[in-house]
Order: C-alpha cells, then structure tokens, then sequence
C-alpha cells in the first residue's frame, strides 16, 4: 500500500490519468449546480455570494489561451504577445460573464453525459444533454488537457459553438480595425 | 400567380445561386491550405476563418435592423400579453402540435435522403405522439432516446444531392434563412397538412400561429445573443449556418 501511495505521489500525472474529461466536467457542472441550489445561498441578498461562489468554480475550467487562439484564428498570429495576454484576460472574463448570467437561469435542469469522444491524446469531447420538462438541449464541451488537468476551450449548444460564433465576429471586426482596437471594443463590452 | 408558379420561380432562382455557391465554395476550398485541417506544433489549434456566402450583406444588414425594430418595439411587448395569457405548458402544447403535423415533411424527405433509420424513428414518434399525445399536443416521446431524430426538410435533402446554400438572405418578419432554404421551404409547405386547410384565413392564421409561437420561444435566446455580441447581424448569421450546417450533418 505504501509503495502504491509513493508511486502516486511520485507520478502525479498517472494519478490524473484517472480524471477523465468527462468526470472534470461532471465534477465542475455539479459544484456549480450544488451552489445553485443550496439552501444556505437563496433569497435575493445572497445573489452575489452565489454568484461570486459560482465564479471561483468557473474561474479554472476554461483554457484562456486556446479559446483566444481559437477565436481569433489567424488573426492570432497578428497579435504581438502583450496583445495577446490582454486579448486571453479579457475574452476570458467575457465568456465566464456569459456562463455565469446562464447559471442564473438554471431551472432544475439536469445533465445527462452521454458520450465521450477521444479525439487524441490531448483533445476530447464530452457530450451531454440538458434536459427540462420542456427542452432536451445537446451541449457538447470540447477539452484540451494540459499540464495538471484538462480544460474546457469551447462549448457548442444545439450545434453551434460559442467560439466560432466570436470568431466569425472578431473576424469582421478585425478586417476594418487594429487588435488594440478589438482589444479596446473587448474592454468596453466587458464594462456594460 | 399561382403557388406552383412561385414553386417553379424559386427552383430557376436556386439553380442559378447554387451554381454560384458552387463555384464559390470550391474556390474556398482550394485556398484553404492545410491550415484548416490541423498540423504539428504551435499552429496547430488555429482554424481557418469561416466565411458564409453573403452577396446581399447591404441589403441584408437593412432588412435585419428593420426586424430588430419590429422585434423590440411590437413582436416583444405582444410577446409579453402572449406569454401572460398562455402559460409555458400551454405553449409548448401549441409547439408539440405543430412539429407533430410536420411529420409528411421528416417523412419524406429521410426517405429522399435515404435515412430509414430516421423514416422508423419518425414514424414511431409520430404514433405514439399522436395516440398517447393527445393529438400530439404532449410529446410522449421526448424522453426516449432510441426515438430522437433531428428533423429533415427539402432545404437538406438537396444539400444532401450536393447542392450549396446560396447566400444568405434576410427576409421582412421571417428573419434568416439561405436561397436554398427558401426553396426548401416552400417545396416543404406543399407537404404540410396545415397547407391543405380551407379557407385560406383558417390556413393562414394556423400558419401565422405556429411560426409566431415558435418566434415566441425563441425569443430569450435572440435577446441573449444580442445582448452578448459585439456585431449582432454577423453573430446571427454565424448562428444561423452553424446550426443548419448541424442538422445537414445529422
């Protein structure tokens, strides 16, 4: 037993070999749904601890840089590296926003996970429903893994993807404006 | 001028932007290098820009920000009376009715396709939605999943035979749509029992209801989307052939 534990502590990446992306997921959506549904946090005055709870769940599931890579496309290549770091903080900070006025929304939905893609040996895809007395909504989470865990870098309800939705717009924006123009635009959206 | 008059016109105008779409996407095609398709190291993860056919973007920008005027300031506040004297079983009622009667249209367009996994998976629903549903007023079938099948409709059965979409195209109070969907539309209508209605106004009204309970529905995510783009009618758009490019897939 000694040497089993050892060996985990000496080889933590097998240890998170474990974790697969489905469970990361499983495990993010459930904290944020035990938040959402807790007792302790209803009521109106409690909204913003909620929400502030909510955020340091969300804050690590998203790979900054690859939702940023991927949204720009090949417009990333025309960022210098200062740009590039301000363009993952802010787009970042949009997407969580965008998660978390989502969540407010939550209904007792629940979340069926019904497939998982392997793609290769850093790329996955976790597919899952949600579903309402109303509507089954197919959201599949596309993750990355990198060093210590896997990240989510984009999220497609209903077949439509979230990132190449900003891509497609940043796209249009950038043919017309400078990256610290889009930058600047980021900025000012975020501050609504 | 007849409906089958307007059924041929829109033919000759697809076959005309087809080949233009055609064209345009092969063009694309060879000049997206091997980019798009991923290769090693640092780029890889970078994908090629999308671009969605958009001939008409002036026009079609015009049109757009007329519907969203119509939208705010009449289509929502209606919406709100609607909403308040329907309450949300109710309405999902009208929805499941409505896609029920649709079931000629899936029908026959799995078939052209030839998908008799989603003819059987059709006709199932249909049955079982139609007798246990109340008419199809309740969607008994919703949560099985042997029995879940994206729709089909002649807009996909043509993508299907290789047809491109066409550009995009923005219309008056419909919204977005391509050349091709409009066509596959009406094609479609042809099909639908609640075209076989008499008197017209009867038709009309059934057909102005569904379409204004299914805008009704889709009103949350449309405000959403607004709300969270930076160029609304491109984020529209983009949403528009994402998903329809989805179900062309399924």
């Amino acid at each position: 037993m000694k040497r089993l534990v050892l060996f985990f502590v000496l080889f933590p990446a097998l240890a998170l070999a474990m974790t697969s992306p489905t469970d990361y997921v499983r495990t993010n959506v459930d904290a944020v749904v035990a938040i959402l549904t807790d007792p302790q946090l209803q009521g109106e005055e409690k909204k913003s601890e909620q929400m502030l709870r909510i955020e340091s769940v969300v804050d690590g599931i998203f790979d900054s840089q690859e939702l940023s890579k991927r949204a720009l496309a090949q417009h990333w290549k025309l960022f210098r590296e200062d740009q590039r770091q301000e363009f993952q903080k802010l787009f970042l900070e949009l997407i969580k926003h965008a998660y978390l006025k989502k969540s407010i929304a939550y209904n007792n939905e629940v979340v069926q996970y019904n497939q998982e893609l392997v793609k290769s040996e850093t790329l996955a895809e976790v597919h899952t429903v949600l579903t309402s007395p109303t509507v089954n909504m197919p959201i599949i989470y596309y993750m990355i893994r990198r060093d210590d865990s896997w990240k989510v870098y984009d999220v497609s309800v209903e077949n439509v993807s979230l990132v190449k939705n900003y891509r497609s717009q940043f796209q249009s924006i950038l043919q017309n404006s400078s990256p610290d123009q889009l930058i600047a635009i980021l900025r000012e959206k975020i501050h609504e | 001028m007849n409906r089958r008059t307007v059924f041929v016109l829109f033919v000759l105008v697809l076959g005309l932007t087809l080949l233009q779409g055609c064209a345009a996407k092969t063009a694309h095609r060879a000049q997206a290098g091997p980019l798009g398709t991923a290769a090693a190291g640092e780029e890889e993860a970078i994908p090629e820009d999308e671009t969605y056919p958009d001939s008409l973007e002036t026009v079609n920008r015009g049109i757009f920000a007329f519907n969203d005027g119509f939208i705010t300031h009449l289509f929502s506040p209606v919406d709100t009376v609607y909403t308040g004297f329907f309450p949300q079983d109710v309405r999902n009622g009208f929805g499941n009715f409505y896609r029920n009667l649709g079931y000629p249209v899936r029908l026959v367009n799995a078939l052209l396709q030839l998908r008799l996994d989603k003819v059987a998976k059709e006709t199932a629903s249909f049955a079982l939605n139609t007798v246990f549903g109340v008419g199809g007023l309740f969607n008994v079938t919703r949560n099985m999943p042997g029995l879940q099948s994206s729709p089909e409709d002649f807009s996909q059965t043509l993508a299907f035979y290789g047809l491109g979409s066409g550009t995009y195209v923005v219309l008056p109070f419909l919204g977005s749509t391509t050349v091709r969907d409009v066509v596959g539309t009406v094609a479609d209508s042809f099909l639908h029992p609640l075209s076989l209605i008499t008197p017209d106004s009867a038709r009309y009204a059934l057909i102005g209801h569904d379409k204004a309970n299914t805008a009704s529905a889709n009103l949350p995510a449309y405000k959403t989307l607004k709300e969270e783009s930076f160029d609304h009618y491109t984020s529209m758009k983009d949403v528009y052939f994402q998903y329809r490019r989805g179900l062309e897939q399924e």
